[in-house]
């Protein structure tokens, strides 16, 4: 039984690992080297990482993070004011809860025309306004959702006590509960963020030439002149390894936060 | 009291969300495109030519296909991991660490990725299967779709592995125990204990990732496009076609809220399934 | 310290009422202990009183001030809670010195007072902890130390004792009672426990179903209950309470009738003795089976049956068990000044 699990996790694992690898090495190879698939030997060049820095990949990279960070702030703030009138007060009753998750159901498809044509008609085209607004229309939901849980979990007595003791209901908020939560703010906050961070459709449609996003740019790479392919290995990487790297320190919480709040209904 | 702390969120909703949704069914019903001039109302016409529309139906049928098969192999797999991980002991945080990470890379790069592992000129796959003495064309007629759902089973059953297992690790142990006291044996306990216990998590994470499975889009953009021919067209690409490749937003917008009653459709057959369940247990 | 008036306090939750139109006075300076079972209506009372629960209709003043539409923190009040509510990101010392803040008082004048305030709960010596470094009887002291520093018009305790274990309990109860008289604070306590109501309170209000059904001193509510319900409620173990057949088959007494409903008999377990420990005729005397003997130490509960009769039980003393055997039927004597008596409705007819 051991040694069937272990080998089931070893070749998951192996089966994981092995597109990272890949990119990784291909992002060092030269063209020729990237055409001949054989060669297992080969001469490592930095001229695909240096394309990364004049071509452009490290200003989408800017780009997204602009993007990212303007949509969490906005989420973060009218998310967790949100989720804490659901938990506490239960405004808009019972619907509501699941009603969050119902913007899920939406396929991006269904918005991305009307936010299309408000872009247009309002001249934000070349703007990142209207890639936020959309980024903004699936990260919300998911912060809400995220923040009742851990309000709920937060006992209402520590409010009351803070009511009793002198303040009214938004101080008790800010100086009791907010506190409370924070660790999960910051979860929400960066599971959002890879949301935004790795978000395609919306960032190809409403974004202009010069605001691009780094998933645009990676698809940009979408030729089949193999001198573009260690380059767009290199766009990868850029975009891949922030995240792995923030997903490592939050992939622990997220299993407990789930459990803890997430699931239960 | 408390819809002064709601406000901002759901005016932002409103704004963002519902205006947008109303508007596109307004659109919907118009025969509106960038290239034309003039718009007119048409009313319900748009959705009848997508009855007609052949290609349409195509792609409906390939995106229901592609949604079952891509949730039941990451259901599949990904209970097996999470029952796996959950006993494992050594190397615990960094092999979690690892297999959840292919969710968090965007779709796009997945898609790139594989477009180019699996290409039969430039592939390191179709190299070793080539030094096997086996010959995959994996973006040909027949197995350009399985290929896709494949993509999506690397990148989405860790999603799935981290609900399951989360849920796992929740589930009360003294059932658990008393079967292991009863004798029961590993499959009989699996069966009987493990998955009524976690019935109500599979329904959630089904839920949650069939809902997102519809949206494919980043995969087919990056290896297909579609074809070969019919094969792999998917309605987000479809819409995303019509509406910024020929620029008919009427029609995209009808496109897109058929796929939107199309997946009501399911989730309510799904939510009332799942409550006969729960009523007749 | 102030008096608090309640006047037709009314809480209605959709169709349930909670509060039934209530007056109460609660006298400056004495411990109120509003006790009853669950949902009885106390917490909510209690919460109406401190801001937390808007009422339906009513009026509540706080020394004669109306504050039925105050906000909380306008009441100048101070609660404690079951679990304590102490905030678990501060220190002790800001914990305490939370309410102070709230109110702008600061620098040396909010040091001296939080230090006062700490000293006399013995709790100085944790000012720098935070409360997740606390035992149990150290979180409730720092919880009554944030109360008492503000110096508020009353204290409002909701069942602070009941996460305690039953030695910290008792101790707790007398630290409490020390600080009032050393304090002479307004409090209204709130308890299910009947014991805890009868050591602490200068006057107990008991309640039932949102009304209340005695208010009086702990003698007045034990000798002279209002109702049967207050006699159950208060005093254990429990008053044995027969109807008048049953009372005639057991205790020989003819039956009564008061405002033309037979009169309902309650006896005291303390007052059913050993035939041979009461002397004379003014005690009813009868034969009954001892089926249980639970020894308390100092006293034992016997539990006696007549025939298919209902089981009622005798607090005798550990001394009188020398004569007494399970199975055994043995005879039992009741003073007949020891009876009180209760109408249909419930009340007790004198």
């Amino acid at each position: 039984m051991r040694v069937t699990r272990r080998s089931f996790i070893a070749l998951m694992s192996l089966v994981v690992a092995f597109p990272y690898v890949w990119v990784v090495l291909a992002s060092f190879k030269s063209p020729e080297a990237l055409n001949d698939p054989s060669s297992v030997g080969f001469t490592p060049t930095l001229d695909n990482w240096r394309n990364v820095i004049d071509g452009g990949v490290l200003d989408s990279a800017v780009t997204s993070i602009v993007v990212g960070v303007v949509t969490v702030a906005i989420a973060v703030v009218v998310g967790t004011l949100g989720a804490y009138a659901i938990s506490r007060f239960g405004t808009g009753g019972v619907g509501t809860r699941f009603g969050i998750l119902l913007s899920q159901l939406m396929p991006p498809a269904v918005l991305v025309v009307p936010l299309f044509l408000l872009a247009f008609n309002l001249n934000l085209r070349d703007t990142v306004i209207a890639v936020i607004a959309s980024h903004l229309t699936f990260v919300l939901p998911v912060v809400t959702w995220f923040m009742i849980g851990f309000f709920d979990a937060v006992p209402k007595e520590f409010e009351d006590q803070a009511m009793v003791d002198g303040y009214g209901r938004f101080g008790a908020f800010r100086r009791v509960v907010l506190p409370q939560v924070l660790p999960g703010i910051g979860a929400a906050a960066i599971f959002a963020f890879v949301l935004s961070w790795n978000d395609l459709f919306y960032a190809l449609i409403l974004a202009g030439g010069n605001t691009e996003t780094l998933p645009v740019k990676i698809a940009s790479y979408n030729t089949f002149r193999g001198v573009e392919l260690g380059t767009m290995c290199a766009a990868i990487l850029v975009s891949v390894v922030p995240v792995l790297i923030a997903c490592f320190f939050v992939q622990r919480r997220l299993v407990r936060g789930i459990s803890g709040g997430g699931l239960k209904y | 009291m408390g819809w002064r702390f709601m406000a901002p969120l759901l005016l932002l909703l409103v704004a963002i969300v519902g205006y947008p949704l109303f508007y596109s069914l307004y659109l919907s019903l118009t025969d509106r495109s960038i290239v034309r001039q003039n718009t007119s109302f048409v009313g319900l016409d748009q959705y009848q030519s997508l009855i007609h529309n052949s290609d349409y139906g195509a792609a409906m049928r390939n995106t229901i296909v592609f949604v079952f098969f891509a949730v039941a192999l990451e259901l599949v797999i990904g209970l097996a991991l999470a029952l796996a991980l959950q006993r494992q002991e050594r190397a615990r945080n960094l092999t979690r660490a690892l297999l959840l990470t292919p969710m968090f890379v965007t779709p796009i790069a997945v898609g790139l990725m594989f477009r180019f592992l699996l290409n039969q000129q430039l592939g390191a796959i179709p190299e070793i299967l080539g030094r096997l003495g086996i010959t995959i064309d994996f973006f040909g007629p027949s197995l350009a779709l399985p290929t896709i759902v494949a993509i999506d089973v690397w990148q989405w059953t860790p999603f799935m592995v981290l609900l399951l297992l989360a849920g796992l690790e929740s589930l009360p142990r003294q059932p658990f125990e008393a079967a292991r006291v009863d004798g029961a044996s590993t499959w009989m306990t699996f069966r009987r204990v493990t998955v009524p216990l976690l019935k109500p998590v599979i329904a959630i994470a089904v839920l949650l990732r069939g809902l997102d499975a519809f949206k494919i889009f980043e995969y087919v953009f990056a290896t297909t496009n579609g074809g070969p021919g019919n094969a792999t067209e998917t309605i987000q690409l479809m819409i995303y076609r019509t509406g910024f490749g020929f620029f008919r937003l009427g029609e995209a917008a009808a496109m897109a809220f058929v796929l939107v009653a199309v997946v009501l459709v399911g989730v309510t057959g799904l939510y009332r399934g799942f409550m006969r369940q729960r009523a007749a247990s | 310290m102030a008096q608090i008036q309640l006047e037709q306090l009314v809480k209605r939750y959709g169709d349930v009422e909670a509060v039934r139109g209530i007056d109460l006075h609660i006298p400056d300076g004495k411990v109120t202990v509003l006790v009853g079972p669950s949902g009885c209506g106390k917490t909510t009372t209690l919460r109406l009183i401190a801001g937390l629960e808007a009422s339906t209709s009513g009026t509540i003043r706080i020394g004669g001030r109306d504050v039925t539409d105050d906000e909380p923190k306008a009441r100048d009040l101070a609660m404690v809670f079951q679990n304590y509510a102490l905030y678990p990101h501060m220190t002790v010392r800001d914990n305490i010195a939370f309410g102070l803040r709230a109110h702008n008082v600061r620098g040396d004048e909010l040091e001296r007072r939080v230090r006062a305030a700490a000293e006399m709960l013995s709790v100085d010596h944790l000012l720098e902890r935070k409360p997740a470094a606390l035992s149990g009887g150290q979180q409730q002291r720092v919880a009554i130390g944030r109360a008492i520093v503000r110096e508020p018009a009353a204290f409002l305790f909701d069942e602070p004792l009941s996460n305690l274990d039953a030695k910290l309990r008792v101790g707790m109860r007398t630290e409490i009672l020390r600080l009032q008289r050393e304090l002479g604070s307004t409090i209204v306590h709130v308890t299910h426990d009947q014991e805890e109501a009868m050591t602490l309170a200068h006057h107990v209000v008991v309640m039932n179903a949102g009304m209340i059904e005695q208010v009086g001193t702990p003698a007045e509510v034990y000798n002279q209950p209002a109702t049967e319900f207050v006699a159950r409620f208060i005093g254990s173990p429990e008053m044995n309470v027969f109807d008048s057949r049953a009372a005639r088959e057991v205790l020989g007494m003819l039956p009564e009738i008061a405002n033309g409903t037979a009169v309902r008999v309650g006896i005291r377990p303390e007052d059913v003795q050993l035939g041979t420990d009461i002397a004379g005729h003014a005690a009813a005397r009868f034969m009954a089976r001892v089926e249980v003997v639970e020894l308390l130490g100092a006293n034992a509960i016997l539990t006696l049956r007549k025939r298919d009769d209902e089981a009622m039980k005798a607090l005798v003393g550990a001394r009188s068990l020398a004569a007494v055997r399970e199975g055994e039927d043995l005879e039992f004597a009741v003073e007949r000044t020891a009876v009180t008596r209760f109408d249909g409705a419930g009340r007790r007819v004198t």
